[in-house]
């Protein structure tokens, strides 16, 4: 009496009965999943579009910035400001004897003059803090024209009629220079239009071209606090520090241009050729072969059929391919910059080849190339030789943010510019 | 579908998985056969959408389930679409342990790591499946033989 068969367990009968089960999705499905994938493809190259977006944003809000403070930063100058100034004299500030005895050390009292204006009499001090300047002997030399009425210039003019008033002023300053010196202070004070950083107005930092005066209104700017103690006020070419054009030279700068560079691209492409290859006598894997069949289906190497002979290389023909880019830097000392910006390389080659590259599905032919044997799945069955060569344009196209360290030698007016 | 309530949702969940699949293969290194690979991606991705909506594995102590009988019905001669309807008439937490542990031939060690899960919480579900399975075939008792 044969055996029963033996029972099976709970858990392997329901194995048994799923086990072929077979319940098809609906069409929609794969549809739905090939959408979806195509959206999460397109998703990527949209997300990188947007990173490479966002930096050329950033870039162009860091050229624009440079480019507007560079615009607006105040011409530097070492050269000797000596424009034509209208000048007025008007008295800016009462002040009290005590506030008089409170000296700058930019000011001092050479005298008064006294002149009718108006049918009042008016105390006109005198400019005279001649030696509150660097020194220089221009200088001097220029003040003590002031105190003689006869500047350099001898083109002291005024506006809203108040020109008499400063001549007379600069006259009675001439008549009175003689005479001791009177209670009043006089400050000798920067033109507006050289200046109006405060602390380009210390005494020693300025040197005096002409006495005139005039209204505070017209210097457009606040005085400097130490200016509340004097009683008048007087408009002054002044000469910036050559010091200072100098430490701003010497400092970090930012800089900005537009770049075009030649260059002539060849990427080697080539293959080995038949005396190395016999030599290596090395199979190139199919998966990962950018080489070419040898002399086609024909007269395939003793190879396995999955791999892919490396022969004659392929001609290729590099081309002259430009570069464009705008590029900002920043000087760091009197030869080094750094660099960055945005470039933009086209690089060019001209590729020659007697082979071609079938797909087996749409049929379709394409000239075989290094760069397109693995996209087109080369290998001894679907390549072949065309008998003839076929020229293929290749385009390279990069955009990159360079980051560069620039060595800079300059000559009289060229700067050389090397940078990796 | 055995791991559904709905045709509509175990399509969501095949759409989702072979997006996943599909995404994944660069990581797929071969070390197992890709079909066991893909049936892993569905598996979890039909557990992790089914997690997102409810909690669906509350604690059943063991000792409730201990009187559950070995005495079950034989479902060899079943139609497995009947079968699937029962299979899917289950609480969403029994349902996939028992799709897990019965079919697909898990232990419940692996079903508790899989779904964060203790390994007694496993049992007690399974054995609570197996117990509402046997009511519902004993029940309506008109399912039909494949």
């Amino acid at each position: 009496m044969a055996n029963a068969p033996e029972k099976k367990s709970y858990e392997e009968q329901w194995r048994e009965v799923f086990n072929q089960a077979e319940m098809p999705p609906s069409s929609n499905v794969w549809k739905s999943i090939d959408q979806e994938l195509t959206t999460q493809e397109s998703g990527k190259y949209r997300k990188g579009f947007f990173f490479y977006r966002a930096v050329a944003a950033g870039l162009l809000l860091c050229i624009a910035g440079l480019s507007w403070y560079i615009l607006t930063r105040p011409a530097d100058s070492d050269q000797i400001v000596q424009g034509d100034v209208s000048s007025t004299e008007q008295q800016i500030t009462p002040s009290d004897e005590a506030n008089r005895e409170s000296n700058l050390a930019s000011s001092s009292s050479m005298g008064s003059a006294t002149q009718t204006e108006n049918g009042t009499e008016t105390e006109y001090p005198l400019a005279d803090n001649t030696d509150q300047s660097s020194g220089d002997d221009k200088t001097t030399s220029t003040a003590d024209n002031v105190a003689l009425g006869t500047s350099e210039e001898g083109n002291l003019t005024a506006g809203d009629g108040t020109e008499s008033s400063a001549k007379n002023a600069t006259q009675l300053a001439v008549n009175d220079a003689k005479e001791p010196a009177l209670a009043a202070k006089t400050l000798i004070f920067p033109n507006e239009e050289v200046s109006q950083r405060e602390e380009e107005l210390l005494s020693d930092n300025h040197r005096v071209g002409r006495v005139a005066a005039l209204p505070p209104d017209a210097l457009a700017m606040n005085a400097p606090t130490w200016a509340d103690n004097v009683d008048k006020l007087f408009l002054v070419p002044q000469y910036r520090k050559r010091e200072v054009a100098d430490k701003e030279k010497s400092g970090a700068q930012f800089f900005a241009g537009l770049a075009m560079a030649p260059s002539l691209f060849d990427p080697n492409f080539q293959s080995q050729n038949e005396a190395a290859l016999a030599s290596a006598d090395v199979p190139v894997a199919e998966s990962f072969s950018y080489a070419l069949a040898a002399d086609g289906v024909s007269n395939a190497r003793n190879f396995s059929s999955n791999t892919v002979m490396v022969a004659e290389g392929l001609e290729n023909q590099s081309s002259v391919s430009l570069s464009y880019g705008f590029d900002v830097g920043l000087t760091l000392g009197e030869h080094w910059s750094i660099e960055s910006g945005l470039d933009y390389q086209n690089f060019q080659t001209v590729t020659q080849t007697q082979y071609s590259v079938v797909d087996l599905q749409s049929g379709e032919r394409y000239p075989l190339l290094a760069t397109n044997a693995v996209a087109n799945q080369a290998n001894a069955f679907n390549v072949a030789s065309t008998g003839s060569n076929s020229e293929v344009d290749n385009q390279f196209q990069f955009v990159s943010v360079p980051l560069r360290v620039g060595y800079n030698v300059h000559f009289s007016k060229i700067t050389l510019s090397v940078s990796p | 579908m055995r791991y559904c309530k709905s045709q509509e949702d175990a399509e969501d969940v095949l759409q989702e998985a072979f997006v996943k699949v599909f995404n994944s293969l660069e990581k797929f290194r071969g070390e197992a056969s890709i079909k066991y690979w893909i049936k892993r991606i569905v598996i979890n991705t039909a557990l992790n959408h089914h997690r997102k909506k409810v909690y669906l594995y509350p604690h059943l102590d063991i000792e409730e389930v201990h009187n559950i009988g070995d005495d079950d019905v034989e479902i060899t001669n079943y139609n497995y679409r009947d079968l699937l309807t029962i299979i899917q008439s289950l609480p969403q937490g029994c349902q996939a342990i028992f799709n897990l542990y019965a079919i697909e031939g898990y232990k419940h060690k692996e079903i508790a790591e899989m779904l964060e899960i203790s390994e007694g919480t496993s049992k007690s579900q399974y054995a609570r499946a197996r117990s509402l399975i046997k009511e519902l075939i004993t029940e309506t008792g008109e399912v039909k033989h494949g």
